[in-house]
């Protein structure tokens, strides 16, 4: 996918894809993705930061490391290698406050052409006063 | 200049693969907070057709 960083995948009791955010500090981040209902393929999508000093994953960092839009178009590469080997399954994720899930939108909104041959993406206000964003294969 | 990039890439790789191996069975921590929004999130997810 355009612009992205190269990604390994990891099968263990979730499905993670790894890669380094290489900005002003080279960070190693993580996109997990979780079943979330046993009878439906729904996974929760994290975007993760590696904590090399606690060897914890952590998920309130704000790195700020300058690459935002090719971080988005790595989770966007991610989502879409895992679509393609589970094709039936719904993605859902959201951000950690609303100031960031209306970023997430802006981001979103800007490449959707670009994505929208491959990928559906729906953005849903919820009344819990953030947005819910929803990623399947288009078909 | 080339050698040096080369051990940048080298030593990213290795920490890497030491986060993945550290971290494999780690439960996400943002899942752990919006455990609350699980049934909206569902609920949003039946209505994809």
């Amino acid at each position: 996918m355009k612009d992205s960083y190269h990604v390994q995948y990891q099968k263990s009791s979730s499905h993670q894809f790894w890669f380094v955010s290489n900005g002003r500090k080279n960070i190693i981040k993580c996109v997990q993705l979780d079943l979330m209902h046993s009878n439906r393929n729904y996974f929760h999508l994290s975007l993760l930061d590696y904590d090399e000093n606690s060897g914890l994953l952590r998920d309130n960092v704000v790195s700020n490391n300058g690459d935002t839009l090719k971080v988005l178009w790595t989770v966007l590469h991610c989502t879409q290698l895992f679509l393609k080997r589970f094709p039936d399954a719904k993605i859902t994720f959201t951000g950690n406050s609303i100031s960031r899930d209306r970023l997430f939108r802006r981001q979103i909104n800007s490449i959707l052409a670009a994505i929208a041959e491959h990928l559906q993406i729906q953005m849903q206000d919820s009344k819990d006063n953030c947005i819910i964003f929803n990623i399947s294969r288009r078909k | 200049m080339k050698q040096a990039k080369h051990k940048k890439k080298s030593d990213d790789s290795q920490r890497l693969k030491k986060a993945m191996r550290t971290a494999k069975d780690q439960p996400s921590p943002k899942l752990e907070k919006i455990k609350h929004l699980i049934p909206t999130m569902i609920e949003s997810l039946n209505q994809i057709n």
